[in-house]
């Protein structure tokens, strides 16, 4: 992945000076080096974070012409395409079968207006192997041949990476770096640019993330662990595992605690998925018909018990592989609320495991969760959560009538990373083989078993590789609009919303609506002005029994939190061009130092708004810095938008379930396309707006977690 | 694949079952666990199933009763085990097994809205779902008295479905109010001559190691009486496989 456009200390120790890329330093670098003065970048040449008199030096000692023999260029090249400004989405992940395009912005490297260049895929290098090999070797025998237009909008061209294979052993994606040979002599140097210099990729092609991996899998029906502290009538357990186990090195545990009247042996489906892809899997027998205490119970007790008994297990089959410090726990329904309590219960000191620890456990995974225990004892706390929930669900429903029906009152209450799956027209027991038909949906909405299965394997694989294996190749999953990527077996027309929010370390919130709880003042501390309609801050709670729109009731359909949850967000409505301002406090000023703008955002369900527009919601997004330079984004421009709530009908009048919340992730970098002046360092501005220009002409929306994003 | 709705009851349990519903609706409906105070005018219907598609079936009210007692057994066990349906958690060497019938509204598998099974103040321990039988089978403990009989008379303790809870939750206090809304709402024990009637079909007194001989009876039961349900019937009676198999090569 490339460093992108804003970090021009990419080159330092090159042309550093070359602040527009045209491989010369001369007047117009000089004007945008003037312009920055005083402040972070870009002219930062010597890393002092001020642009002053020591930078001014090293520009006017570099002068002229880039000296022959300087390094590529490091930028963000590999993209889909956007039919509307900023033309082109620098993303890393692409399906396998897919063309990856190639783009530039000419006017950020003028050397590349109307230029003819030969564009190289090659099979990932480190930044050792460039530095020592930089001959240019086409991973498909060719290179394509490109001419770049005179804007961005003309500069985005797809490739023939249709046949770029994706297979990597236990990697759900192959990396490849990108090179524009700008001079066509087959060798990586300078004026050339690359996408893939470092030791990463440019871009992944991802393989299926709903077929089986490459690993031939075993599998034990039901094994007895016979384990004292196991309710005698909960001792069983179904195990998944790699056949040639013992040829691999210590593998992830993965534990699934089924719902209540479910079975242990009803998730072949996912265990064998995850023992293909590397995993030892154990489904095990889940007391939760006495309730989620025992339930959380049977999942620590089993944990010990496989860790325990490995060596007896089909006859010592993965004895020795199994790895205590990664341990993922999935849990269906009372099982998912199950598997947090069990955390939970670690977490407090009120269970010791044995032999593994709370540091072990690296990610939880709730289907469809209930929520009898409530805030402080159904808590994931701060481990890596997920939750899947299918919106037709006819049991755990996310009613507006009893917090226990409320799954997303788990994932609100999660303070580390963590990504919901939000499914149309999957019920409750779709995520297993074999329970009752709940749906509850509107009738020709249906996905059925297998439909919700194959977002569920995509889902789980992609956290479990991202979360446990660090693969970067399936991180985008987690996020981008599913319009724009969902795994391939996945069906095109299936709807399905995702939120995501990384690990706090990564962020600097804007306003995430937990403190300062005025409308007119950002948890960050600084000044909120709108001209929406109606806005309301505070709990997400639906305060009433009904989906019915009511102005008594403004968080209507915030089915995400009881009253002793913590959870707030901020509502509003539009009928006219309208907008919200959030004034940027000083010290966040710098957007250079960040990736992405997110910001997670559900229509109001039932509004009258939100029935006139009955479709995708859309709005702006503009950044406006000290100069009073601004840019504006359109998030419609990378495909989907904020979805119609499922149009589920009961619990009052009208139609559409509980609200949807879903994240949009805006590179920062999309604002300088086409030579904006705009400077990322010194933003003062965040302003969302509604009602024109692209955006849509009514509607009511919930907003959250408006943050800065560095990966 | 889906387990619909395809129980249909025979037409006398049917009868019997709506008599229960009639006497029950005497009674005053408590306030389900984690349900919110309803602040508006609002219809409070059962989740809206898609009309066109087999569905899960509606929340039944509760306390309901049960259409037949099929069988009693009386068990004694040399090693008590630990009954994890309620708070107390009392340990457990003597009970009833039972095998009833019931409406496939009140068995079927729910995870918010799950009726608990219980006799007078104990709420039992069931032993299969029982929603495309129609019968479940379930154990209900009982102290014993000094005479080595049983505490628990299943002559004057009613038989029924409390509302929806967390066994685990279920302390003495509010187990006893339970009954008492059970009874309010008209439902009774079952006639002595019918629990006669179900010891006589069901066997002898049993007397029993431990939990683990008992699950081997169980399981009988359960694949006499609910034969879809195997896997719990070889749960149950320990039948095991754990030699591995290949099963994606």
């Amino acid at each position: 992945m490339a460093a992108g456009f804003i970090n021009v200390q990419s080159n330092a120790g090159g042309c550093a000076a070359d602040l527009n890329g045209d491989l010369a330093v001369d007047a117009s670098d000089l004007a945008a080096f003037l312009g920055a003065w005083g402040s972070t970048g870009p002219g930062d040449l010597n890393g002092d974070a001020t642009v002053d008199a020591a930078d001014l030096s090293i520009l006017l000692g570099s002068w002229g012409p880039c000296p022959s023999g300087e390094p590529a260029l490091e930028r963000e090249l590999a993209a889909v395409p956007l039919t509307s400004f900023p033309w082109a989405s620098f993303v890393q992940s692409h399906n396998r079968g897919t063309s990856v395009r190639v783009a530039v912005d000419p006017a950020q490297l003028p050397a590349l207006a109307n230029a003819t260049v030969d564009v190289f895929v090659l099979e990932n290098r480190t930044a050792t192997d460039w530095a020592s090999n930089p001959v240019l070797v086409d991973a498909r025998g060719t290179p394509d041949v490109v001419t770049f237009g005179a804007t961005a909008a003309t500069s985005v061209f797809g490739l023939a990476t249709t046949s770029l294979p994706a297979t990597n052993g236990l990697n759900v994606g192959r990396g490849y770096d990108l090179v524009i040979d700008a001079n066509r002599n087959g060798t990586l140097d300078g004026g050339d640019v690359i996408d893939g210099g470092g030791d990463g990729p440019g871009f992944w092609m991802v393989t299926d993330l709903t077929a089986a991996g490459p690993l031939a899998v075993s599998q034990i029906n039901s094994f007895d662990t016979n384990y004292a502290p196991i309710a005698t009538s909960m001792q069983l357990e179904r195990i998944y595992y790699p056949t040639d186990i013992q040829t691999m090195d210590p593998v992830p545990l993965v534990v699934i605690s089924h719902g209540n009247g479910h079975n242990y042996t009803w998730y072949d489906y996912l265990g064998q998925h995850l023992a293909s892809w590397g995993y030892i899997v154990m489904s095990h027998q889940n007391d939760t018909v006495p309730g989620i205490e025992t339930a959380s119970t049977t999942t620590l007790q089993h944990t010990a018990a496989i860790i325990a008994l490995q060596s007896s297990i089909g006859g010592g089959a993965f004895n020795g592989k199994l790895d205590t410090s990664r341990i993922i726990w999935i849990g269906h329904s009372r099982g998912g609320e199950g598997i947090v309590r069990a955390y939970d219960r670690i977490f407090d000191g009120t269970f010791v495991p044995v032999n593994y620890s709370l540091a072990g456990i690296k990610f939880l995974s709730s289907i469809a969760p209930t929520d009898f225990l409530g805030s402080a004892s159904a808590n994931p706390h701060s481990v890596a959560y997920h939750l899947i929930y299918g919106a037709a669900d006819g049991d755990v429903c996310g009613c507006p009538d009893s917090d226990i029906a409320d799954s997303f009152n788990l994932y609100e209450r999660a303070l580390g990373e963590r990504f919901s799956t939000y499914v149309h027209g999957a019920d409750h027991n779709d995520f297993n083989c074999c329970g009752v038909n709940d749906f509850a949906g509107p009738a020709g909405t249906a996905i059925l078993n297998a439909g919700a299965q194959a977002v569920a394997k995509g889902a789980f694989l992609a956290g479990i590789k991202y979360f446990i294996d660090g693969q970067q190749a399936a991180k985008e999953f987690l996020w981008r609009q599913y319009e724009d990527l969902r795994p391939v077996g996945v069906n095109a027309a299936y709807i399905v919303d995702l939120d995501y929010r990384d690990p706090a370390a990564e962020n600097a919130i804007i306003d995430d609506f937990q403190t300062n709880t005025a409308t007119s003042l950002s948890s960050s501390g600084g000044s909120v002005a709108f001209t929406v309609l109606n806005p309301n801050e505070g709990l997400l709670n639906d305060a009433n029994t009904a989906f019915t729109w009511t102005t008594a009731d403004p968080r209507n359909g915030m089915t995400r939190g009881r009253t002793t949850d913590l959870t707030k967000g901020f509502l509003f409505d539009w009928t006219t061009p309208s907008n919200i301002e959030f004034s940027v406090v000083p010290a966040q000023a710098n957007f250079g130092a960040f990736t992405y703008l997110q910001v997670r955002a559900a229509q109001g369900t039932r509004h009258p708004n939100t029935v006139t527009l009955n479709g995708t919601a859309l709005f702006n997004v503009t950044l406006v810095d000290g100069n009073g330079v601004s840019s504006t984004i359109n998030i419609g421009a990378y495909k989907g938008g904020i979805q119609r709530p499922y149009q589920r009908t009961g619990y009052g009048t009208g139609a559409g379930w509980q609200n949807e919340f879903e994240v949009i992730r805006v590179r920062l970098a999309d604002f300088l396309t086409d030579g904006s002046p705009l400077d990322l360092g010194n933003i003062v501005t965040v302003r969302f707006s509604f009602g024109a220009d692209g955006a849509s002409t009514q509607g009511r929306l919930g907003f959250d977690d408006i943050m800065l994003d560095k990966n | 694949m889906k387990i619909h709705s395809t129980f249909v009851l025979s037409l006398a349990a049917a009868l019997a079952c709506s008599s229960v519903s009639l006497a029950m609706q005497a009674g005053s409906p408590a306030q389900r666990p984690g349900q919110k105070a309803a602040t508006q005018s609002a219809p409070k219907p059962a989740t809206t199933p898609a009309a066109t598609t087999p569905a899960l079936p509606p929340i039944p009210a509760t306390p309901a009763g049960i259409v037949e007692l099929v069988e009693v057994r009386e068990f004694h066990l040399a090693q008590p085990y630990e009954h994890r349906f309620s708070k107390e958690k009392p340990m457990v060497d003597a009970g009833f097994i039972i095998v009833l019938r019931a409406s496939s509204d009140l068995l079927a598998p729910r995870q918010v809205e799950m009726p608990v099974l219980m006799v007078g103040t104990t709420a039992v321990e069931p032993m299969n779902v029982g929603f495309a039988s129609g019968t479940m089978v379930a154990i209900v403990p009982s102290t014993v008295k000094a005479d080595g009989s049983l505490a628990l008379d299943l002559a004057t303790s009613p038989v029924y479905f409390a509302p929806p809870m967390l066994p685990e939750q279920l302390d003495a206090a509010f187990a006893a109010q339970q009954l008492q809304l059970a009874e309010r709402s008209g439902l009774t024990a079952q006639p002595a001559a019918v629990v006669q009637q179900a010891k006589t079909r069901a066997g002898a007194k049993l007397e029993l190691a431990d939990r683990d001989a008992l699950n081997k009876v169980l399981g009988g039961l359960v694949r006499r009486y609910a034969a879809d349900e195997t896997e719990v019937a070889d749960a149950l009676e320990g039948k095991t496989d754990s030699t591995p198999h290949v099963v994606r090569p």
